[in-house]
Order: C-alpha cells, then structure tokens, then sequence
C-alpha cells in the first residue's frame, strides 16, 4: 500500500470516528430537570401604584329581559386589583341584586334579582362596589357607578 | 256560455296573465335599516386607601364613549361636616373629620364634589390630584389608627 493511500485510508477513519462519536454524543445527550417554569408568555407585572389603587369596570347603560329574573350582564373585578369587590344594584335607592367576595379575575355573566322587573327605562341605577382587603377584609374606597337600565 | 261571459273570462285571464308577468318582472324591494350601538364603557382607578396628608390620584382609562359625553368622578359622601368621618379602630367613639382638597387647594364640600371630568380617547389615560387632610379633632381624640372610607360616584352624561 502506497503512502498516500495510508494518509487518505487514516483520514478517513479519523472522519468516520468522529462522525460517530458526535452522533453518539447527541444521541446521549442526558435529559435534566431545567429550573423555573414552563414558559407560558409575559405575565402580568403588578406594581406597587397598581396596588395602591382599585380598578373600577364603567358602564353608563344595562339592558335587562322584561318580566325574567335571570338577567345576562358582564361585571367582573379585574385581575389587576388586590381586594375583594362586593357588588349591588339599586333602583330607586332599593336593592334588586348583590353578590360578595368577587376575588380578581372573577365575574358575574348571569344573575337573578330579587325580583322581575317590568318594561321601561329605569334612570339614575347605581352599580355600587365595595372594596375590601384580602387579608384584613378592611373596608377599602369603593364606587358607585350610575346607569341607565332599560328593560325590554 | 254566452259571448259577454267569453269575453269576461278571457279578459280577467288576460288581466291576471298581465299582473303576473309585470311582479316577475319587478320584484318588490323591501329596504331595512340596520344599527348597533356600541355602549359607553371605561375604567375608573380610585385610591384603594388614602392616606392623610399625602396626596393620590383618580384617573380613567381605556374611556370608549360617544362624542360628546364626560365621565365626571365626584366624591360621593361628604355628609360629615362636609368631609368624611374617620373613627379609631381601638376607641370607636373617638373620631376625626377628614376633608379633601383638589391641586389648587380648593376644598371639597357636598355641593361642590366635582373631583374631574374626564372625556379621554382610547388608549390614553387621564389623572387627577386629591389630598385629604385632618380638619377637625376632638381636644380627648385617642392616639392610635382611623379608619374611614370614600365612596366615589361614577357617571358619564
């Protein structure tokens, strides 16, 4: 065997064994537990002047079913606050509904009032929400948000 | 069948064969409006607590409503010597009275509780300044916290 095909034969094996031995590596790559959580997209960051305030969802109109006590509305207390949210709804000064302990990120999408109401358009409702704190359950500032109600 | 019935019948045919054809022809178009309305929506921050001698911020954001209507935020309980009562969490009856000032100073009283207005565009948000101060204290007022709390009244006209 000529000295040149030794030279081409040993850099032929010198490639294939590292060819192998680097599939070898990869193949066997052992699998760890990696540190943190899996990766789900930005969350939300709350500051401390978020913290030290109540965000209040608005509205100036509700429609309600005539005659129905089931009624569909979308109030919710948002994940952005730190307290608790007790809501009613008053007509007239009276009380037609009102749930408590609405934690943030939670709502209400059907209720049922006290009573059915009939056709008309109700002025001057009050949307009343009551903040409280969600270790001491200390009364915080609260809202009253006036509305239109106009039941069909 | 007599002629003047012949003609009678061939001419009602004729008339309803006529009538038929001019419908086919022109169908009638009904026209029908259609409208949504997209209601008024927006947030309100308010001040979870307020400290006394500090001041805090109300403001709104995300405002969608229709052109030409205002959020106005008003301090809705100023039934105690036109401010709000604060009472001792240890001695519930030693109380203080707690008024509230806007920027320039002016105080709040139950006629005059306009803390904003606000008619934001979407996407911005829009602030206001309140500072709320000890106004008057009993001369035997015991030492320790005071509680009390504001309710802020929400409308948009």
């Amino acid at each position: 065997m000529s000295a040149s095909k030794k030279i081409v034969i040993g850099i032929a094996a010198a490639l294939i064994t590292m060819a192998l031995f680097s599939a070898f590596r990869y193949t066997n790559t052992p699998e760890f537990d990696s540190n943190g959580v899996v990766w789900n997209g930005k969350q939300e960051i709350v500051t401390q002047t978020e913290i030290d305030h109540v965000s209040i969802p608005c509205f100036d109109t509700l429609h309600f079913t005539a005659g129905s006590t089931n009624q569909k509305v979308n109030f919710y207390n948002p994940d952005n606050n730190s307290c608790y949210m007790n809501m009613t709804i008053e007509l007239d000064e009276t009380e037609i509904w009102s749930i408590d302990n609405i934690a943030p990120g939670y709502g209400v999408y059907s209720l049922d009032l006290n009573e059915p109401l009939d056709s008309g358009v109700y002025n001057n409702c009050r949307f009343i929400v009551r903040c409280f704190d969600m270790e001491s359950n200390a009364e915080m500032n609260g809202a009253n948000v006036v509305f239109d109600l106009y039941v069909d | 069948m007599n002629r003047f019935m012949r003609v009678t019948v061939a001419a009602t045919a004729a008339a309803a064969l006529f009538t038929g054809t001019a419908f086919a022809r022109e169908p009638e178009q009904i026209e029908s409006t259609v409208t949504y309305t997209e209601d008024d929506s927006y947030f309100i921050n308010i001040p979870s607590t307020i400290q006394v001698g500090s001041d805090c911020t109300v403001s709104a954001y995300d405002v969608n409503i229709a052109p030409g209507k205002t959020v106005k935020i008003k301090l809705g309980n100023l039934w105690y010597n036109e401010g709000i009562q604060l009472t001792s969490v240890n001695d519930p009856t030693s109380t203080m009275c707690v008024k509230f000032y806007d920027a320039d100073g002016t105080v709040f009283t139950e006629s005059n509780n306009l803390v904003s207005s606000f008619t934001t565009l979407r996407n911005e948000t829009q602030s206001t300044t309140i500072r709320a101060e000890v106004d008057g204290k009993d001369e035997n007022v015991v030492a320790g916290e005071y509680t009390g709390t504001v309710n802020f009244d929400i409308i948009c006209e």
